[in-house]
């Protein structure tokens, strides 16, 4: 862009205006200057030609008929015309007839000869050679020179002169220019500065000033009618803020309530479910406390049937231990001791000790009755401690066994009837034994069925030791039976003493939780088997004549299923 | 159209002179006008008559051969003292007799008369020859060319002698 960018639109029209004037002007004086350039030589051959036509047709007479001064007559009219420096006259032939020259000019500078027609143009001088003719034919030439420096000059003083009367009309146009292009400028620049001042202040109710009717003119009222759209809507925006505002508002008011309702409903949930979770809490804590103290219970059964038999069988290492101290006490060592420091005494005279002393003499046969004393110590010892070594051993198994049946407590399997007997006889054995019980087996040993081995196997053991019991008050012929009966759909296993029986009034209570008539008895054992066998789906049932005439308890279970005795 | 001035000389100097003075009379041709009517077609030939004497009419004939003056063509044509009808240029040569006679037998129509001698012109000739200075001159009777209906060019005029009568 030649305009630069920045420039005001009045400094832009002026400059496009002086700018577009002063080219135009220069172009028009520049044209106009070649023009009458131009014209001025084409004027100037016109004169010449029209010279040489009226001239020469007045010469053609002279030139006709040769007359030379004549000729020379004609032609000197053109001294009248300062510009004509010299004029010459040539026959048909092209010599010489007659010439006229100006003042000053040398005669040399004619031609001597008539030359083709046409034109020359010099700085100074316009020449030419024209034709005369006389009925249609050449008759001579005629030479014409004209000064034309003159005229030259005043075109170009004109040259000269334009470009300062361009730059006054320019000056006084740039003065007209700045009240002029206001018309266009001004309101273009009231437009901008409303434009500005509307974004400065933010201000939509400004309003532009219209001063035509032009195209600024649609601007402005555009621009007012945009100003006024924003301000309707900026109204009609502010309407709805407040709107939504208030509505905002409501909007919280609800919410909170809402929110406060919530949280109502919320805290009261949260009491419910944390009572639901104590309750739930409390009753999971009853079911483990009832599963522990069944468990307890039955631990306390296990407990109490290990240490019952542990019990048992410590007695039996008690007595031992016992012998073993008392042997011991009393062993023969310490005469060994005496009779070593005699010899040690006597050492000196050793062999003499042994022939003369009288203690000496009896050395041999009291060395080989205490050895024989001491031989019988040891035999003694030896015996005891293998006792007390089986009793540990059956320590161990009946810990062993308990704890292998603590494990598997509660698991269904497939037990042999056989096995499961004879392990509850095993743990009551060290009892058994002392106290010189004989056991009767009556079942079938390859009878095998489900249930759960750790409960069966206490409930028997349980039994086992009460009929143990039952039959102490006995002196002699201690009898425990175990039979076993299957059914279609029930195994029963039964254990049966001849003890001490029961009361036809404790018969109902026996199976209650505390009943005991045992001095040390806690009354668990049976109420645990009642349950025990309930829990399984069975029963315990018991039946005696009375007092003195032992007691039979059966075990009924029911039969998941019966394997045939010979069955895989 | 080659003129030449010559001096006079004798004999030759006659032959000089009649060639110039039909060089002459075809110029005067180029600057006068015959009157409307006198050639019936714009391109009718212009008759050159003489009444001759003394080797005029060869000089003449050479002269106009060819020459096409104003759209006219130049036509020599050898005249009788009786009869020189006919013609709109006349040369009477001196030797011709009764001049005047001559001038009023042909006269009538517009006919350019041409003669030499001083008489000529008192006899009613429009244009006579003769010598001044040893140049070729001649004058012309700007009555008699009235009477005969001629318009001289004022060109001509200027170069010759003009006689009122």
């Amino acid at each position: 862009m030649i305009l630069r960018k920045n420039w005001s639109i009045r400094w832009k029209l002026t400059m496009v205006a002086m700018g577009t004037t002063a080219i135009a002007l220069l172009l028009t004086v520049a044209g106009m200057a070649t023009f009458e350039f131009i014209m001025l030589r084409q004027d100037l051959r016109e004169e010449q030609k029209m010279l040489a036509k009226i001239i020469g047709e007045n010469c053609t007479a002279a030139i006709t008929f040769n007359r030379a001064d004549d000729a020379s007559s004609i032609i000197s009219s053109l001294a009248a015309d300062p510009d004509v420096r010299a004029t010459a006259i040539y026959d048909g032939d092209g010599n010489l007839l007659a010439k006229y020259l100006a003042l000053g000019e040398d005669p040399a500078s004619l031609p001597r000869r008539a030359g083709n027609p046409g034109y020359t143009v010099s700085t100074r001088f316009l020449e030419s050679f024209q034709s005369i003719m006389l009925d249609g034919k050449q008759v001579g030439t005629m030479f014409i020179r004209n000064d034309w420096s003159d005229l030259r000059g005043r075109l170009m003083r004109f040259a000269w002169v334009s470009p300062i009367m361009i730059l006054l009309a320019g000056g006084m146009g740039f003065v007209l220019l700045r009240r002029l292009q206001r018309c266009i400028s001004e309101p273009i620049e009231s437009l901008a500065r409303t434009a500005q001042r509307v974004a400065k202040e933010n201000n939509y109710t400004l309003r532009a000033e219209k001063f035509s009717e032009d195209e600024a003119g649609v601007l402005t009222d555009g621009f007012n009618e945009m100003l006024e759209g924003i301000q309707k809507r900026d109204l009609q925006i502010h309407e709805h803020l407040v709107e939504v505002q208030s509505s905002r508002d409501l909007l919280e008011v609800r919410v909170a309530e809402r929110t406060a309702d919530l949280q109502k409903l919320n805290s009261e949930l949260q009491g419910e479910m944390v009572r639901r979770r104590e309750a739930e809490a409390k009753r999971e804590q009853m079911q483990a406390n009832l599963v522990e103290a069944s468990r307890k219970a039955g631990m306390a059964d296990v407990a109490t049937g290990v240490l019952h038999n542990v019990g048992n069988v410590l007695n039996s290492v008690n007595v031992s231990a016992q012998i073993l101290h008392d042997v011991t006490k009393a062993s023969r060592v310490g005469t060994l001791a005496k009779t070593a420091d005699l010899l040690e005494q006597n050492k000196g005279n050793l062999a003499a000790f042994l022939t003369s002393d009288e203690r000496g003499k009896s050395f041999p046969l009291f060395l080989s009755m205490l050895s024989k004393a001491m031989c019988e110590e040891r035999d003694r010892v030896l015996k005891e401690l293998e006792g007390l070594a089986s009793s540990i051993g059956h320590i161990r198994e009946i810990v062993t066994m308990q704890q292998s049946l603590a494990r598997v407590a509660g698991v269904m399997m497939e037990v042999s009837v056989g096995e499961l007997i004879e392990d509850a006889l095993k743990i009551n054995q060290a009892g058994l034994n002392r106290h010189q019980v004989k056991v009767i087996r009556d079942y079938d040993a390859e009878a095998r069925f489900i249930t759960d081995r750790h409960k069966v196997l206490q409930m028997l053991i349980n039994l086992i030791s009460n009929a143990k019991y039952a039959v102490d008050h006995r002196p002699e012929n201690r009898e425990i039976r175990i039979g076993h009966q299957a059914a279609a759909e029930t195994v029963k296993i039964s254990v049966s003493d001849n003890g001490v029986g029961i009361d036809a009034k404790d018969l109902n209570r026996i199976f209650s939780y505390g009943f005991t008539t045992k001095k040390n008895g806690h009354g668990f054992g049976l109420h645990s088997a009642a349950l025990a066998a309930k829990e399984m789906g069975g029963s315990i049932e018991v039946h005696s004549e009375g007092l003195g005439k032992g007691a039979t308890f059966t075990i009924t279970l029911p039969l998941k299923q019966e394997m045939a005795q010979h069955a895989a | 159209m080659c003129l030449v001035t010559a001096r006079r000389a004798a004999g030759d100097d006659r032959g000089v002179e009649n060639q110039v003075r039909s060089a002459f009379i075809v110029n005067f041709v180029q600057f006068i006008d015959w009157p409307e009517g006198t050639f019936a077609k714009a391109d009718d030939p212009m008759v050159v008559g003489i009444v001759d004497g003394d080797g005029m009419a060869q000089a003449l004939q050479a002269a106009i051969e060819g020459k096409t003056i104003k759209g006219h063509k130049l036509v020599f044509r050898q005249m009788t003292a009786e009869n020189p009808k006919g013609c709109q240029v006349l040369f009477v040569g001196s030797g011709a007799g009764d001049v005047s006679a001559i001038i009023k037998a042909a006269g009538g129509g517009p006919v350019l008369t041409i003669g030499e001698g001083d008489g000529f012109i008192d006899a009613g000739g429009v244009i006579g020859f003769y010598i001044e200075d040893r140049k070729e001159r001649f004058e012309i009777s700007t009555a008699a060319a009235d009477r005969a209906k001629l318009q001289v060019s004022s060109k001509l005029l200027k170069l010759a002698k003009v006689v009122n009568k």
